[in-house]
């Protein structure tokens, strides 16, 4: 009798899946059958250095051996929400979520359809990655979400880094439920778009928000929006429960 | 041969002259129009669709198209012209007629509070009667649609306060009111949003006086916080799409309601100072262009049209030909959020570094 194949779960993404690395030196999966691989797509920085290491072709070739019994974890771009609210605009906003309360104060309110059609745009940019993984492989496709944002915001300040080099210190950083809501806001819109392309959305593990919707304090990576090591075990755990056919860790 | 009054004019007083003999595109049809637009000057523009062109041209031209409400900067500007910013100088859509922009103004400064409330369509969104689609997939609820109508009428006090010249088109006689309180809506209720009820609507149909009166009342309230605007009117070129003036038959209840606009529009300039009249609707309409200047569906304006409005419109208005104006014409085109940009650089900035990082240690 030969052996039975594993299972082979590919992870490949940018800059979020730093943390899974960064966990997947220590990490042992409960499940012998699977066999996991972490992958940066690889790129150059505008400072002529590069990232990553794995070279976005060597990705794709390599998916298209899979099997569909095997799975790619996406967890390509992820900072769209970000770029739209991570530093305080000179004219704040504000906006409501479907069935919540409409903010009230001083800053403008943007109306919900208005910033949902904003998102596609931004969204569908970095959908087209995701299409050419999910028609690269017969392997099924899952998008993990992007870590919440973080609240603390001393800490935040504490890794000025590019923010003082930008000039945007003097502007602040948008309130911590302000983030969340767009972090929530750019989740329900990734979604809808991956069950246009028939990939499956996966939301945050469990246990990683605090009371406020924000990265508990021991997942943070040192700089702003980035998650550390122990985020990633979360979801190396979450992946495995995925690939283990465990559906409650997949996002309705 | 004895003398006469005639022989003393200039040729535009002539038809054989001004508008028979000469070539299509160098008719001209402007009488009177002392408008003096330099480009520090803001307009503001307002009005049916075809005020619309008037303000494609002039942000295209270089001039100040003065926008009070173009939406958050954070937005693309894709997105903001798909909901209706910048469109107008304020989100209001088309003001089809006089009695709009006259509850306009009152409703901006608190002295008209319609009953009317949100119309709420079959599937919970919500739509501003005022404006009912100026909102793409509307709004997501009344608290949502309140909040956004607060920050358009505190965006419309602004233009009215600051604007330097108020260009604005009138368009249509033809409208519906509230039986409660007069309001007028810009679109029959029922038709985009709302529900017809003809014991909360009627049918209400301008006279000249009403247009006058309405349209003096307003250049009265203007004045009155913005003592230095100047007022262009024109008469938008667009006939009725249909009409609902018992028995009538719609070409004809166009030239009623444009016959109206135009007789209320030079009584205001023969009344008011610094009001102009600038004739958009002869070029268009002129005999003289043997309808050349109308889409097949005889009701929509042809670019080439619209040219030949804004190019008399800036030769006389600003001693300059749209054509050579257009040097300037990125001037207020600039869409891109600078903060945005910056901010988007910083995360992938700080995403690079990351990665770099890593890959240092690994």
């Amino acid at each position: 009798m030969g052996t039975v194949p594993k299972k082979r779960v590919m992870v490949f993404g940018d800059s979020h899946v730093a943390a899974v690395q960064d966990a997947f030196g220590d990490y042992s999966p409960r499940n012998a059958e699977l066999e996991i691989s972490v992958h940066a797509r690889a790129r150059k920085t505008e400072d002529g250095g590069t990232a990553g290491d794995t070279p976005q072709a060597e990705f794709f070739a390599a998916i298209r051996d899979l099997d569909p019994a095997d799975i790619i974890i996406s967890m390509t771009r992820g900072n769209f929400h970000n770029f739209v609210s991570l530093v305080q605009h000179p004219v704040p906003f504000d906006f409501q979520m479907p069935g919540e309360d409409c903010p009230e104060g001083e800053a403008t309110l943007i109306p919900f359809k208005v910033l949902e059609g904003s998102f596609e745009i931004g969204l569908r940019r970095d959908l087209r990655m995701m299409v050419r993984i999910k028609e690269g492989s017969k392997a099924a496709v899952f998008q993990l979400a992007p870590p919440p944002p973080k609240g603390n915001l001393d800490l935040i300040r504490q890794y000025p880094g590019p923010f003082k080099k930008l000039g945007l210190l003097q502007h602040g950083l948008s309130a911590p439920s302000l983030r969340v809501k767009v972090w929530r806001l750019y989740n329900l819109m990734l979604k809808r778009l991956c069950d246009e392309v028939g990939v499956i959305f996966v939301p945050v593990p469990d246990g990683c928000q605090g009371e406020d919707g924000c990265l508990k304090l021991e997942y943070y990576a040192p700089d702003a929006t980035h998650a550390n090591g122990a985020y990633g075990r979360l979801l190396l755990e979450q992946i495995e429960g995925i690939a283990s056919g465990d559906t409650n860790k997949i996002g309705a | 041969m004895t003398d006469h009054p005639y022989k003393s004019l200039p040729d535009k007083a002539f038809w054989r002259r001004s508008v028979a003999a000469p070539h299509m595109a160098d008719v001209d049809p402007v009488g009177v129009f002392e408008l003096q637009l330099t480009r520090e000057k803001k307009v503001a523009t307002a009005g049916s669709c075809f005020a619309q062109h008037i303000a494609r041209h002039l942000k295209s031209s270089g001039f100040q198209y003065y926008v009070a409400e173009p939406g958050h900067a954070i937005v693309p500007e894709q997105i903001r012209t798909e909901h209706g910013y910048g469109l107008f100088s304020a989100r209001y859509g088309n003001i089809y007629t006089a009695r709009q922009l006259l509850q306009l103004i009152d409703r901006a400064y608190g002295r008209f509070m319609p009953e009317e409330g949100a119309w709420v369509d079959a599937d919970g969104s919500v739509r501003d009667p005022f404006r009912p689609t100026v909102q793409p997939g509307n709004f997501i609820s009344v608290a949502e649609m309140e909040g956004d109508r607060a920050q358009h009428l505190a965006a419309v006090r602004e233009m009215f306060e600051t604007l330097d010249v108020f260009v604005f088109t009138l368009g249509l006689t033809e409208c519906w009111r509230s039986r409660a309180d007069g309001a007028v809506f810009p679109l029959c209720p029922g038709v985009s949003g709302g529900e017809f009820d003809a014991d909360k609507y009627e049918f209400y149909n301008q006279t000249a006086d009403d247009v006058t009166a309405d349209m003096s009342a307003f250049i009265e309230k203007l004045r009155a916080v913005n003592p230095a605007a100047e007022v262009v009117l024109t008469v938008s070129p667009v006939p009725l799409m249909a009409t609902a003036e018992p028995g009538a038959q719609v070409l004809s209840a166009t030239t009623y309601s444009k016959a109206v606009l135009r007789v209320a529009a030079e009584t205001l300039r023969q009344r008011h100072t610094g009001v102009h009249y600038f004739p958009s609707f002869e070029v268009i309409t002129g005999a003289y262009n043997r309808g050349q200047y109308y889409a097949d569906d005889l009701r929509n304006v042809v670019e080439d049209g619209v040219e030949h409005v804004m190019r008399l419109f800036l030769r006389h208005a600003a001693g300059e030909d749209a054509a050579s104006a257009e040097v300037d014409a990125k001037a207020d085109d600039t869409s891109e959020d600078d903060f945005l940009a910056k901010s988007a650089a910083l995360v992938e900035a700080e995403c690079d570094e990351i990665l770099l990082d890593q890959s240092a240690e690994s």
